[in-house]
């Protein structure tokens, strides 16, 4: 284990913002934090990085205790915080060297680590602009560029595609999975499920500043009922054919709000055409279709009863 | 020493603002300079009153006293007719209206009566006018007394030794300022501009948004961090006060090695440094944004220097304003450089003075860096 959390327990005053929260990130491995804004995803990073004290428990990574003073375990550390933290007054090149500067003293080598980062966020045609003329995404990659330059063991990434356009999204999600590649473990945080599903090999869904599910996508997946989501655009609906629908084969949940059907199924098949075939046959006009396999957002709805985004 | 690297590569950025303050700083100490200079050589010309007189008396002695205002001022002989007299002075053709009356010796040198005067109120030439008439009064009683005619009075009177004045030089600058003076009275706005900015936009940078906690999750230890900090901040204000020595020198180098203060001038301009380097730390980490920087170094650099002697001499100064102004360093700085500037050579109780002023400053300090360190606590 690269870092294990142990009922860690971190108040604000009457606020309980950890409660016991209890964790394990394997060598290797993009490890995400998934939960809504105000869940602890943050003071949970900031507890491991030695940023914040903690009221009880323990946090060990590398195999040390990690603590303010532990230099050795920080030295292997890369942080990407959630603000962008960089010198206004210094350029891009400048910027990177000086937190590479931070962990790597040879001047050589930093010369070469920091050209490389250069090139890793695609920031060649941009090294003597300063920060305040980067666009927002463009300002991000620097963020990322100066957390990993000294080429991280482990990195921390606290929400780092917060504002930023699709277009760096994807970059940065590459980038990302390129510095796991190489052979870096990643703790990543986000709300945006779709981007902890697309590159996290495990994750920790958290509320409440506890962690409410852990697993692989598919395994958090599968812990849920819902296998499929079938969502029907229909303008006249009786309460008589709610409750028909609800007595279809695997369907356990029906909604209907603003004219759209929302039903829920466990893992079968044809579950959309039999509730096609009823509305047929009871001659209910019917619009556009979808029908979804469960995300992380069904994840969190079943286990919490309230949106992600909520 | 990527901290101490970075400081520096940041006040490089800034140095055209070092030139432009330098560049302020001469022009005012070269204007203020010329300035007082011109004005304390016009400060002893004689300059009269313009005096209306009415002659009732048309006596010797009353001739005499007309004659002596003359010497020095512009008589105009009036006829006495009320509607002329309020005229004149109306018009400010005199400012001050002697009436002789008739038995003129009888009645004002031998008895007590008192000449008949009217003056434009609130004019120092009636003052002065004023005056003039009661040196005569007296010296022509104390003649009388001494048994001396109308006619040896008139003579007397009128015959009166100049008194002759000698400037007493305890300053060794021949009753005037040295230069250097001048150049070190707006030093503090030298050093608390300049340096205050400098370093407040360097500790402002570091400060910013959550680089201080990447900073405290890298492997370099907060106090290293630290120390390459003040290191840095050392060089810098070091650096600027350094400048400011040499073009002292190269300006006034003969005058200021001839003087026996020398010594005082740097240990005062240093604890001036040492009062701007704390101050520029306050000010670093209580401002978060450029514009609120360059606002407050200026309410504290100029704010300061217009209170405290530096731009407007202390004589000037209401005792309201000097009192006000002691709680402030600059205030303490301008004291000692005042009494330099005063005393040839600094012994006894000037001595005790002068250091006590530097002493003040270097307690003002001390504050400063205490408080900087109260509020970096207060929201690490």
């Amino acid at each position: 284990m690269i870092i294990k959390i142990e009922n860690l327990v971190k108040r604000y005053g009457s606020l309980v913002a950890l409660d016991h929260l209890n964790l394990e990130v394997k060598e290797g491995e993009i490890f995400g934090l998934l939960g809504p804004n105000g869940s602890g995803k943050t003071t949970a990073i900031n507890c491991m990085l030695a940023l914040l004290k903690y009221d009880r428990g323990s946090i060990r990574i590398f195999g040390e205790e990690m603590a303010p003073d532990n230099y050795r375990v920080k030295s292997q550390i890369g942080v990407v915080m959630q603000d962008v933290a960089v010198f206004e007054e210094l350029n891009v090149q400048d910027n990177i060297d000086y937190f590479c500067g931070l962990y790597v003293k040879d001047k050589n080598k930093r010369k070469e680590l920091v050209e490389e980062a250069v090139r890793f966020v695609g920031l060649e045609e941009y090294r003597k602009i300063y920060p305040k003329k980067l666009s927002g995404g463009l300002l991000r990659r620097l963020n990322i560029a100066c957390g990993i330059a000294h080429k991280p063991r482990l990195i921390f990434m606290d929400e780092p595609t917060v504002a930023v356009d699709p277009q760096s999204r994807n970059k940065i999600l590459e980038g990302i999975c390129e510095l796991n590649r190489q052979g870096s473990t990643i703790v990543y945080t986000s709300h945006y499920m779709e981007e902890v599903e697309q590159i996290c090999s495990r994750i920790a869904i958290m509320d409440h500043g506890r962690c409410i599910a852990l697993g692989t996508s598919e395994e958090l997946k599968n812990m849920i009922k819902t296998g499929e989501t079938v969502t029907i655009e229909a303008v006249i609906l009786e309460e008589e054919d709610l409750a028909r629908i609800r007595e279809l084969p695997h369907v356990f949940d029906v909604s209907y709000k603003d004219g759209t059907l929302t039903v829920r199924c466990t893992g079968a098949r044809h579950n959309l055409l039999r509730i096609l075939e009823y509305l047929q046959s009871r001659k209910i006009p019917f619009g556009r279709v979808f029908s979804e396999l469960p995300t992380l957002n069904d994840v969190f709805l079943e286990i919490t009863g309230k949106q992600l985004r909520d | 020493m990527t901290v101490f690297k970075a400081y520096m590569k940041i006040a490089k950025k800034n140095l055209w603002l070092l030139f432009m303050y330098m560049g302020i700083f001469f022009i005012l100490t070269i204007v203020f300079q010329g300035t007082a200079q011109k004005s304390e050589s016009e400060g002893y010309q004689s300059s009269g009153a313009k005096i209306g007189v009415v002659d009732g008396d048309r006596g010797i002695l009353a001739e005499s006293l007309i004659r002596t205002l003359q010497e020095k001022n512009e008589v105009l002989l009036l006829s006495g007719d009320q509607e002329e007299l309020q005229e004149s002075l109306f018009y400010r053709s005199v400012d001050y209206i002697v009436r002789i009356p008739k038995d003129f010796a009888a009645r004002c040198i031998e008895g007590d009566e008192k000449l008949k005067v009217t003056t434009v109120p609130g004019t120092f030439a009636g003052s002065y006018a004023e005056q003039a008439v009661s040196s005569f009064i007296y010296s022509a009683r104390s003649y009388r007394a001494a048994g001396f005619s109308d006619q040896e009075i008139a003579e007397a009177a009128v015959e009166q030794p100049e008194t002759e004045v000698t400037l007493m030089d305890f300053t060794g600058n021949k009753g005037e300022e040295p230069a250097y003076v001048y150049y070190y009275r707006y030093l503090p706005f030298l050093l608390l501009s300049v340096i205050c900015y400098m370093m407040g936009y360097i500790l402002m940078g570091f400060g910013r948004g959550h680089l201080p906690e990447r900073m405290r999750a890298s492997a370099i230890p907060a106090k290293r961090q630290t120390a390459e900090g003040l290191l840095a901040a050392g060089v810098i204000s070091f650096g600027v006060w350094t400048m400011s020595t040499a073009a002292v020198f190269l300006l006034y180098g003969r005058q200021i090695l001839a003087g026996n203060n020398v010594g005082y001038y740097i240990l005062n301009s240093i604890s001036l440094l040492a009062v701007s380097l704390t101050l520029a730390y306050l000010i670093g980490t209580l401002v978060k944004d450029s514009n609120a920087l360059s606002g407050i170094v200026n309410i504290a650099a100029l704010g300061m220097c217009f209170v405290c002697g530096t731009f407007v001499e202390m004589d000037y100064l209401s005792p309201a304003v000097k009192k006000a102004a002691q709680f402030l360093p600059v205030y303490w700085y301008e004291t000692v450089n005042n009494l330099l500037a005063g005393y040839s050579t600094i012994s006894g109780d000037v001595r005790i003075e002068v250091l006590q002023g530097i002493g003040i400053q270097l307690v003002f300090a001390a504050t400063f860096a205490c408080v900087t360190l109260a509020v970096s606590r207060k929201r690490a």
